[in-house]
């Protein structure tokens, strides 16, 4: 089992000039996350990352198509790329509110297959 | 419940699923509804059988890189990585069927190479009473049977879902071309398994692929006794193509694509009902119009459905002057009854003329006169069949993708 990935945050709060905290129009950037899918293995098996805006970064390095999904612990999807082809690299975003997550890709059969992780969400 | 009974898919996987609920729910000692719950919260999951990522059976030689092993230039296919799809002007002025070497190519992971001398086919289970285990020519020679049917993934149509709602489903980008029509040849799957004592209790019957991910999806004993319901080994006259299923593939007429199984290795005969990845996982439609229906994600995929495409390239171009366009419509349900053609958006319609054959799980070919002047057009078709089903103009997302039969404007330059 691979160990943890702990993601680091690299949003930046302020936004604006002379150090002036304007959040209307803050927009942190996101934590990347980068993810590898082939047949039929996740990469990395378990991810950490912060609550808040998260960006996965896929990259599909087998043969055959893929997707991905994050499905909170009601199997209830809350990003999903809806296919990346092989060789292609996607990316997507989502907000996460701290809990556990299955990422997978839902294409028939490849879960079962171990195409299947664990994200934990945690400050 | 007799083998007369769920011929029809949707009834079928209905009863299935539900009967899942309540043998889980026993099997946990809790109350269907607490069983339910559970399924709800996420703390139950309900998977049906196992997967084995590599074979276990001599038959399937060591994967090799090629995904597919008939040639697919980019002028005949739209290339998917493993799945190929036909591209519909290559069958502009062909006959009735598909040509093997233009038949789309929907393979889950990669074709196996099997070898036919040792392969064997397995019949087994607890809803035979003589277990069975047949070689290659044991198949040829019995009696064989010839229909011309089409077999259609059941995803074709689903790049349509991103341009009516501006979001993709999941899944391979198909346009209308995951569609074909063969004259298949092979044994009736009943003749099979009268051979292997099937019992009147069997209730389901699971056919498995020998490819990297045992591909199985079972059946009601009903349909897998119906006359059709073949072990195909030739397709249009020729040896299966190893893409298509060689040496064996099951025939489930009128049933979604994932049902007809390749490189069929062992067909399980149950007095108890069957579940795979690909009937509780997969294939089953998941969307903001649609309701999760537990243990399934949402309401299980049924039959095909009804839908036309035009002889032409996708976004291609044709010169100004009279032309007359063909296409071909099919439904599982019946006959073709009209098929409708508008070149102004919808706002008028004319009738294509039908031509012959025209019968159910199949498609009809048609075809209208259209004087074409220089512009920029989306042609659209709207069939319906003996049964009074419409091509509908807008259909439900569902977040995999399946069944867009809606009416598509394909577009073309006439220059």
């Amino acid at each position: 089992m691979s160990r943890p990935v702990l993601v680091l945050v690299l949003s930046l709060a302020i936004a604006g000039s002379g150090g002036t905290l304007r959040l209307a129009t803050a927009a942190p950037k996101p934590q990347v996350i980068e993810i590898s899918l082939k047949e039929f293995e996740i990469l990395p098996r378990e991810v950490l990352a912060k609550p808040g805006a998260v960006a996965f970064v896929v990259k599909n390095v087998g043969a055959i198509e893929h997707d991905f999904v994050v499905e909170d612990t009601n199997g209830k999807a809350v990003a999903r790329i809806a296919v990346i082809s092989p060789g292609k690299q996607e990316d997507v975003q989502a907000v996460l509110r701290p809990g556990l997550y299955t990422i997978l890709c839902s294409l028939p059969g490849h879960k079962e297959a171990g195409m299947k992780g664990l994200l934990k969400v945690q400050d | 419940m007799g083998w007369s009974d769920l011929k029809d898919e949707q009834e079928y996987l209905l009863a299935r699923a539900d009967e899942l609920v309540w043998q889980k729910a026993r099997e946990l000692g809790i109350s269907r509804r607490r069983f339910l719950r559970l399924v709800a919260a996420g703390a139950i999951t309900v998977a049906g059988g196992r997967v084995l990522l590599r074979s276990r059976d001599a038959a399937a030689a060591p994967a090799p890189a090629e995904l597919v092993v008939k040639p697919t230039p980019p002028e005949l296919f739209y290339d998917f990585g493993s799945n190929k799809e036909m591209r519909w002007e290559t069958m502009s002025n062909r006959g009735y069927v598909v040509p093997n070497e233009l038949f789309f190519v929907r393979n889950h992971t990669r074709t196996p190479r099997i070898d036919v001398n040792t392969w064997r086919l397995r019949v087994e289970g607890t809803g035979v009473s003589r277990p069975l285990e047949l070689t290659y020519d044991d198949i040829l020679n019995m009696p064989a049977v010839s229909v011309v049917r089409y077999v259609e993934c059941a995803g074709n149509g689903r790049s349509f879902f991103e341009r009516a709602y501006g979001k993709r489903a999941s899944g391979t980008q198909w346009k209308l071309g995951a569609i074909g029509v063969a004259e298949w040849t092979g044994v009736p799957l009943r003749e099979v398994l009268e051979r292997a004592g099937v019992k009147r209790t069997a209730r389901d019957v699971m056919p498995e692929g020998l490819d990297d991910l045992r591909v199985r999806r079972p059946m009601s004993i009903a349909k897998a006794l119906e006359p059709d319901t073949l072990l195909v080994f030739a397709m249009n006259g020729q040896i299966l193509p190893p893409d298509h299923g060689f040496p064996v593939r099951i025939l489930v007429p009128g049933w979604i694509g994932i049902s007809n199984i390749k490189w069929v290795g062992r067909i399980e005969v149950s007095e108890q009902p069957l579940y795979s990845p690909w009937n509780t996982e997969s294939y089953v439609l998941i969307g903001p119009d649609y309701k999760p229906e537990p243990p399934a994600k949402g309401p299980i995929l049924t039959s095909q459905n009804l839908k036309s495409a035009l002889e032409l390239p996708w976004d291609g171009e044709i010169r100004a002057g009279r032309h007359l366009i063909r296409g071909r419509s099919w439904s599982p349900f019946g006959k073709i009854g009209k098929v409708e053609v508008s070149l102004d958006h919808g706002a008028t319609w004319q009738l294509a003329t039908i031509r012959g054959p025209n019968e159910a799980r199949t498609w009809a070919r048609w075809d209208f006169l259209w004087d074409a002047k220089p512009g920029f057009y989306a042609i659209r078709v709207r069939a319906t069949d003996e049964k009074g089903n419409t091509q509908p103009f807008r259909v439900p997302f569902n977040e995999q993708g399946y069944l867009y039969n809606a009416v598509v404007g394909h577009p073309i330059t006439v220059r």
